[in-house]
């Protein structure tokens, strides 16, 4: 059996049962958006950016997850061909990037841009050259040398370059074959154990002061990059919102609390507990975790999102003014009402039966919180009562926290 | 001669597709101040059985769960500060040293942690009290889970493949630690090293397709013994 195979079937499961719901999932997008008559004038550029991009970063969380130890381990203790293995990886790491992550939501541009079949083929390839260039991009990285950074550089840039500024479709495509070939020759050369990379090797590692939850908290924060890229980005769209909008000043009061519920999307803090399965299951086992835990849980969420809120309420005042008391408030409400329903959901609906990375980082869950709060922060414009309701709401649910936490929710399934 | 009953469980199903049950009718009583050991082939249930117990598994259903002869859950608050489980394999609270694990553990079950220094000194783990857990090997992994079990003196400590993955003067101190526990409470352990269920238990249960299959109590509590049953 290949090692392709095998990794496959490790990823798609049982019968490749992800690989055929996802492509039933891109259907269900496609079709009825598409037959709907709902049409976004998507420019070409921005389809080819985005499915590159899009892919290209699923790509680099499969290839650096944590869990992948576990997905090598076995293969790496018997005997391999080399080449078998990287195509094994390579291959495998890309077509469920592409099926299960881009295929439903390119489905959705397609949809909506029109029924232009070269265009989507040039699109689904962009995705799929990035995926490889991205396995290619990894191997140099850790290659350990400065050369291999630096080339790194070099060559996403010239891809994106190709994208933005070619003249035509036929540059940009011909500069993803020459990357493609460039990435066929760096994969060719690599040492297939690059792939394998421990992350905890220190068995007698540097000691630490002691600390509460909170420590704890920053400690993961600290060791996971991801993380806090994932806050910071969220810090930068909120500094560009406000500019970004700026075309529709006349709406600008509907555009402010709608953005607000948009940038409670913060989906690694949010599925902190879902992603450690260890001490999801310790902390279950445990008594009173709901305030021992998940209410510190809570509140390390609502620092978070208070502080991207107020960077939000900060560029808007600078930019287009108008910011007063009630505007904080709605930050404060904002901020609690997030970092509520999300601990919620992590205790109550904790997301336990994903393979890698993106699995659970792109779980549909991750929607939840920003969709509605974005419907909320359009209800806030209706009628200023709408506040004050919502704000005796948060009230309620603060004192009710300990109780509605309590009980095990979705009864997770387990191995 | 028996002690009052701690825990009973009447003709419990568990499953993990409900019509593959991996445990059958099992029925099962624990007594106060008694070490239980439950041996099985892989693949017999010992860990899902144990699993359940700590309330972690949904799919199950029983006649009658009775906690010091009151109906409970696996899942309620009460029966939950009285128990607790050292998984056989866990690498929970990665981000925490051991010391802070500990002081968690200790304020969630509001207790304080006796004769800590005694059994870090027992486990020779003294110099990985303040080392992140996550940076800690298995069989160190291993040694914090059950300093912390045995420092809160839970009345039912279920310990699930407690022998793996130590050496063996930890393994020695461990049993020590077992038999001396019948003065705080219950133990309930998993295992299929015959030897070291032999060395500290009062019954032995084996566990078999899903049902306690024999019993051995007392005298008849002996490895060689327990082995000649089983191959026939």
């Amino acid at each position: 059996m290949s090692v392709f195979t095998v990794l496959a079937k490790q990823l798609f499961g049982d019968k490749y049962k992800k690989a055929k719901n996802a492509l039933l999932v891109s259907l269900l997008i496609y079709f009825p958006i598409s037959s709907a008559g709902l049409r976004l004038e998507i420019a070409q550029k921005s389809l080819f950016l985005t499915a590159s991009v899009f892919s290209a970063g699923i790509m680099m969380q499969m290839l650096t997850s944590k869990h992948n130890e576990e997905l090598f381990l076995g293969l790496f203790s018997l005997p391999f061909e080399a080449t078998d293995c990287k195509i094994g990886v390579v291959g495998s790491f890309t077509l469920y990037t592409f099926l299960t992550k881009t295929l439903p939501v390119m489905a959705l541009f397609f949809a909506l841009g029109g029924p232009d079949v070269w265009q989507i083929v040039i699109a689904l390839l962009f995705a799929v050259a990035a995926c490889i260039q991205m396995a290619a991009w990894f191997c140099l990285l850790y290659s350990g040398k400065a050369l291999g950074i630096a080339v790194d550089i070099l060559w996403i840039a010239a891809l994106v370059c190709s994208i933005i500024f070619a003249p035509n479709v036929y540059v940009s495509v011909c500069t993803m074959a020459v990357g493609l070939v460039l990435a066929g020759l760096v994969l060719a050369l690599a040492d297939p154990y690059v792939f394998y990379r421990q992350h905890s090797t220190s068995h007698a590692g540097k000691k630490h002061h002691t600390g509460g939850v909170f420590a704890y908290f920053f400690r993961i924060l600290r060791s996971n990059v991801s993380y806090v890229t994932n806050s910071a980005v969220l810090c930068g769209f909120a500094v560009l919102i406000p500019f970004l909008t700026k075309q529709f000043d006349d709406i600008g009061s509907f555009f402010l609390p709608v953005g607000m519920g948009l940038l409670l999307l913060n989906t690694p803090l949010c599925t902190m507990l879902s992603y450690d399965r260890d001490t999801e299951a310790v902390l279950r086992m445990m008594p009173g975790q709901e305030t021992a835990y998940v209410l510190k849980y809570n509140l390390f969420i609502f620092v978070f999102n208070i502080v991207i809120e107020l960077v939000y309420l900060t560029s808007w005042h600078f930019s287009r003014g108008g910011v007063g008391v009630i505007q904080l408030v709605w930050a404060v409400l904002f901020a609690l009402q997030g970092s509520i329903i999300s601990s919620f959901l992590e205790w109550r609906f904790p997301i336990l039966n994903w393979k890698t990375d993106p699995d659970l980082w792109h779980h549909p869950r991750k929607y939840i919180v920003p969709g509605g709060m974005m419907l909320l922060g359009g209800l806030l414009t209706v009628s200023p009562v709408v506040t004050w309701i919502w704000a005796a709401v948060i009230g309620l649910e603060i004192i009710a926290y300990p109780y509605i936490m309590m009980g095990d929710g979705r009864l997770p399934k387990r191995e | 001669m028996k002690t009052e009953e701690l825990l009973s469980i009447k003709n419990i199903n568990i499953w993990y597709t409900e019509d593959k049950p991996v445990i059958k009718d099992l029925s099962i009583e624990l007594f106060q101040n008694e070490v239980v050991g439950l041996i099985g082939l892989n693949g017999a249930g010992k860990t899902t059985l144990m699993k359940t117990i700590s309330g972690l598994l949904a799919g199950f259903e029983a006649k009658e769960i009775c906690w010091k002869g009151k109906k409970t859950g696996f899942r309620d608050n009460a029966f939950k500060k009285d128990r607790f489980i050292v998984f056989a394999e866990d690498s929970s609270f990665g981000y925490f040293t051991f010391r802070e694990y500990l002081k968690y553990v200790c304020h969630s079950y509001g207790v304080k942690a006796e004769n800590t220094q005694e059994m870090v000194e027992g486990f020779h783990f003294g110099e990985y009290m303040d080392v992140l857990m996550k940076e800690l090997s298995t069989g160190n992994r291993k040694k914090a889970g059950l300093i912390a079990a045995f420092a809160i003196h839970p009345e039912f400590l279920l310990l699930d493949e407690p022998v793996n993955g130590l050496d063996f003067q930890s393994t020695e101190y461990l049993y020590r630690l077992i038999n001396e526990y019948r003065k705080y409470g219950s133990v309930l352990f998993s295992s299929h090293i015959l030897e070291s269920i032999c060395l500290t238990s009062d019954r032995v249960m084996v566990l078999e397709e899903g049902k306690i299959d024999r019993i051995f109590e007392g005298e008849s509590i002996n490895a060689e013994t327990i082995r000649e049953v089983l191959k026939q």
